[in-house]
């Protein structure tokens, strides 16, 4: 554990050097510093299987497989500690946002297309909305944010609608020969929720924070309620005269 | 994902339970629904063929919190008891799958587990209100009328409900019974399927009469409180449907007005208005503005005026003209008027005379929107069999008493996961109908486990059924003074006292099914010293009972009938002292007396005698099998299906199909090992949790019929010519018969 430096102003673009892990505890979002890299990110998807007499296969899956995050932590600050031990005795509202995947996009990964025949999304097939449907996600105060989907909508008619702290926007169809993406620009006033309406017949949801990338990408579920382990401390470092030194460990398991 | 075309790689749905406020819809971690459909008069897999719907379900949740703790404060704490929806929903988020609705039974969790398990049984199970079970039909009635009563009861209603404040209500579901009010004269009538409903379907017609005038009748037919006739008819009907009002205290009375709905073969009705002597007028109501009852018409009739006295409003008074006026929905306004002018004003009875094919009639003082209210769907099959006198045990539940009686008839009744009754005869479960489903083995199963067993064979069946005899009078007295008395239903066995003023309500359950009958007896005795009795009402000293000390009219009594097996007597005190319902040596006394039932015991009997058989097999169809046609038919049906082994199979794990249900016909096939074969469902059960749904099913495994065959050669469309051909091609007769034409083309 070493001394904290000053609190980073998580309004700025990402830095390419810091770890791009914040831990949100009480409505606040603290920065986890000191994170070794190598980041193991494991998905648990339930699945089962079986094998009729003739030998088909049928396989099912969950809808989803939550995530878990190990971190490790070689010059853990004290207040990245500090933050990590609160987390784990008041696990009623913790979340973790990975901005690595905030910017990708930030919705569920099953969110952001429906079951209606594909659409090309700039060369990526994805199946339209059969009805309207609404999805939401956490965006943060100041921080430069995107909404965006892809239509094969005429030219300035309306295919969805973004609600966000401070603010709303419809989402306007560019037009084109192909698909094109529709997208709003917008910068929260405070922490909240982002809601996107998307209108039937669309598809491709995304949003992104800082920038919007020219491709549709998957769903990241980003950010996400975690539940935290209690950090783990191995004593590396015992110097006379001076207080002990060591590394964390700690898991965060996507909850909800 | 599909719930009904499970595909090989596919995402499981979530799933949810709705408990209600304060608890909300809630994820389930794992879940169980398990219907099983179970004989109870029958051994092994034939057991399968007819019987209860048993039906579980568990959830677990997540742990709500120490808030919901059994013992935390508030309004939170969790509570067994109380309704559950369980749904899936697939995971595009829009297409759900009801699993139905559940009893809560038990709940249970832990401080650390995480988890709370619910456990839940059919909603049906919900126990039985004292108006309930089987009233005694005017004539012998189906078992579908049965099962419809019953069902009427846990509130399927397959004609329109009955409204709290009706005066008459006749569900007329095929067995001429009324809900509220008296039958006068009646036909029997019979059942069929009409407008999606079940109602009576033979000729003839039933009356149902009430009195118009009376200590606690009231104002009636006067401008501010009119009568509300409510018809529901079939498609194409066109003959009236009257109501009468007579003069004088009977029936036979002469006809003083008739009002009668003629329904048209448009869009309309004519509503006619008749009054004797004076003259007659029509008006039309437009039909089908209900969407749920596009065939009913709620008439109002009414007399314009005011009497002169709130005691005898008919007798005296300043009237004006009567007339009707009717409308065909709630929303609708009142057609127009039809007006007779007139001063009738002595009138005593009122008569509704009901066709037996129109599927209701009510008569209430008070208009409401619960008069379109929807009815439910069903699915109930006319089944062979008929009710004589209905007993039902006072003490089982409505859904239990349904299940006894189609279990003894060979019939079952289930619900489907979205609540609609089913009921499916002997025919049917044996296969007699096309299967539903084929279900590829090969593909679709993970393994077929089969098991043979002496225990479906017989070379002796026994089938024991009662045997009815109505006693409607017995002979009492001695000698030349020999009266007629009706058979006693019940008697009191406590004794009772009852203050001035006072009113008790006892609840008479009868060991034999009855019904009233004219020459009824009230006998009793009563006094402030006891030993003092009497015998009140005309009918009764005419039978016999002549001394008493306080005046006849000391107590009124009246009775209701509420079930064949039940009635509600009401005593209430009229006289200035207290009364004793005791007869002259302090014994409680108080008898209900009017026909009753005698239920005997016989048996109809096939293979081979008592002596030499290795194996019988009983079935114990009493009380509900009632008549010999019955018995020999089930011996039969039953008979024919013992004398060969069959071989069973018993938990399937299938491709899950999330709309099977158990009494569902299917055909297993598998090319590999030869089978073909007709199998009725008797068991689904569902078990998920996140990634992993299984279906397991229970066969009984079923006789080729005749269906079979016509099923097998008209699906590939073939004809009977081919079939001829087939036979005499291979140089086969109808001797060689032995040849399974079911396997040709496979």
């Amino acid at each position: 554990m070493i001394p904290s430096p000053a609190p980073t102003d998580l309004t700025n673009a990402i830095l390419p050097t810091q770890a791009p892990y914040h831990l949100g505890l009480f409505g606040e979002w603290l920065h986890l510093e000191g994170v070794t890299p190598g980041v193991d990110v494991g998905t648990e998807r339930a699945t089962s299987r079986m094998v009729s007499v003739d030998g088909v296969a049928w396989e099912q899956r969950a809808p989803r497989g939550p995530r878990s995050w190990s971190l490790g932590f070689e010059w853990a600050t004290e207040r990245t500690v500090a933050a990590l031990r609160v987390a784990a005795d008041s696990p009623e509202d913790v979340w973790l946002l990975d901005r690595s995947m905030a910017v990708v996009n930030m919705l569920a990964p099953t969110d952001c297309y429906g079951t209606g025949a594909a659409l090309l999304a700039d060369g990526m097939p994805l199946r339209r909305l059969t009805i309207d449907r609404t999805v939401s996600t956490m965006v943060r105060r100041g921080v430069t944010s995107f909404a965006a989907l892809w239509t094969d909508a005429a030219e300035g008619e309306p295919v969805g609608m973004a609600y966000w702290p401070g603010g709303e926007s419809p989402l306007v169809a560019p037009g084109g020969t192909a698909a094109q993406r529709a997208s709003v620009e917008f910068v929260p006033d405070s922490d909240g929720p982002l809601t996107l309406v998307a209108f039937a017949g669309t598809t491709g949801l995304q949003v992104t924070e800082d920038w919007l990338p020219n491709e549709w990408m998957a769903g990241q579920r980003m950010p996400c309620r975690v539940s935290v382990s209690d950090p783990e401390r191995t004593v590396t470092r015992m110097p006379d005269r001076s207080q002990a030194l060591g590394t964390y460990s700690v898991t965060l398991r996507e909850v909800g | 994902m599909s719930f009904t075309d499970p595909q090989p790689s596919e995402v499981t749905p979530d799933f949810y339970v709705n408990l209600g406020e304060p608890y909300g819809l809630r994820k389930v971690l794992t879940w169980n629904v398990d219907r099983d459909l179970v004989g109870s008069v029958l051994p092994g897999s034939i057991r399968s063929r007819s019987g209860l719907s048993v039906g579980t379900a568990s959830v677990t949740i997540a742990d709500p919190g120490y808030a919901r703790t059994p013992w935390a404060n508030g309004t939170n704490r969790i509570k067994p008891g109380g309704v559950a929806a369980l749904v899936a929903l697939a995971p595009d988020g829009v297409t759900q799958w009801s699993m139905g609705y559940w009893l809560i039974e038990s709940v249970s969790g832990g401080l650390v587990s995480g988890e709370v398990s619910i456990s839940m049984k059919e909603m049906q199970y919900s126990g039985r209100q004292i108006e309930s079970l089987l009233p005694a039909p005017a004539a012998p009635a189906t078992v579908t009328w049965a099962i419809d009563t019953l069902l009427r009861q846990m509130g399927f209603l397959s004609t329109p409900p009955k409204a709290t404040w009706a005066i008459v209500s006749t569900p007329l579901n095929g067995g001429a019974h009324v809900e509220v009010g008296t039958i006068g004269t009646s036909t029997l009538a019979g059942w069929g399927a009409v407008d999606g409903r079940y109602l009576g379907a033979s000729s003839g017609y039933f009356d149902v009469t009430f009195p118009l005038y009376g200590r606690f009748a009231g104002r009636w037919l006067v401008e501010d409180a009119p009568l509300y006739l409510t018809f529901s008819w079939p498609p194409g009907w066109t003959d009236p449907i009257t109501f009468v009002l007579s003069a004088g205290d009977e029936q036979s009375g002469a006809t003083i007005a008739t009002v009668a709905l003629t329904p048209g073969a448009g869009s309309t009705a004519t509503l006619g208005l008749s009054v004797v002597g004076v003259g007659s007028s029509s008006t039309t109501v437009t039909t089908g503005l209900d969407p749920n009852h596009p065939h009913r018409v709620v008439v109002e009739i009414q007399r314009t005026g005011s009497p002169n006295s709130s005691l005898d409003p008919f007798k005296a008074g300043t009237y004006g003209p009567f007339r009707v006026r009717g409308k065909s929905s709630d929303a609708a306004t009142w057609g127009a008027w039809a007006t007779v002018a007139g001063t009738v004003s002595s009138f005593g009875v009122a008569r509704v005379r009901i066709p037996a094919r129109v599927a209701g009639v009510q008569v209430a003082r008070l208009y409401s929107d619960v008069l379109f209210a929807p009815t439910n769907e069903m699915d109930l099959d006319l089944v062979d069999g008929m009710i004589v006198a209905p007993y039902v045990p006072t003490t089982v539940d409505v859904w239990s008493a349904i299940q006894s009686i189609a279990a003894a008839h060979m019939c079952a009744v289930t619900l489907t996961s979205d609540m609609v009754p089913i009921l499916r005869g002997s025919g049917y479960l044996a296969g007699a109908s096309p299967s539903v489903e084929t279900i590829d083995v090969g593909r679709k199963v993970e393994d077929l486990g089969w098991s043979v067993t002496t225990e479906d064979e017989a070379d002796r069946l026994v089938v024991k059924w009662a045997p009815t005899s109505k006693i409607t009078f017995i002979a009492a007295g001695e000698g030349s003074s020999l009266e007629l008395w009706s058979p006693l239903q019940w008697e009191l066995t406590e004794k009772i006292s009852i203050d001035p003023g006072e009113e008790i309500k006892i609840v008479a359950d009868f060991e034999q099914p009855g019904e009233r009958q004219v020459l009824r007896n009230w006998t009793m005795a009563f006094g402030p010293n006891r030993g003092l009795y009497n015998s009140i009402g005309a009918s009764s000293r005419a039978a016999g009972g002549a001394e008493y000390l306080l005046g006849g009219d000391a107590i009124s009594v009246g009775d209701t009938y509420f079930s064949a097996t039940r009635s509600i007597i009401t005593v209430r005190n009229i006289s200035p002292t207290r009364v004793w319902l005791v007869d002259v040596e302090g014994n409680p006394h108080l008898q209900l007396r009017g026909a009753i039932w005698g239920l005997g015991e016989a048996v109809v009997e096939r293979g081979l005698p008592q002596a030499q058989s290795q194996k019988t097999l009983e079935m114990d169809l009493t009380p509900h099998v009632q008549t010999l046609a019955d018995a020999e038919r089930i011996a039969d049906h039953f008979w024919s299906r013992v004398q060969t082994p069959g071989w069973r199979a018993t938990s399937i794990r299938v491709a899950p199909n999330w709309a099977r249900q158990i009494g569902q016909i299917v055909r297993l096939v598998h090319g590999r090992s030869g089978l073909r074969v007709k199998a009725l469902i008797t068991r689904v059960a569902m078990n998920g949790k996140e990634g992993d749904v299984t279906q397991t099913i229970d066969v009984a495994l079923l006789p080729t019929t005749w269906a079979d065959v016509e099923e097998t050669w008209t699906q590939a469309d073939w004809t009977w010519a081919d079939f001829a051909d087939h036979w005499s091609g291979t140089g086969k007769t109808w001797a060689d018969f032995a040849d399974d034409p079911l396997s040709i083309g496979d």
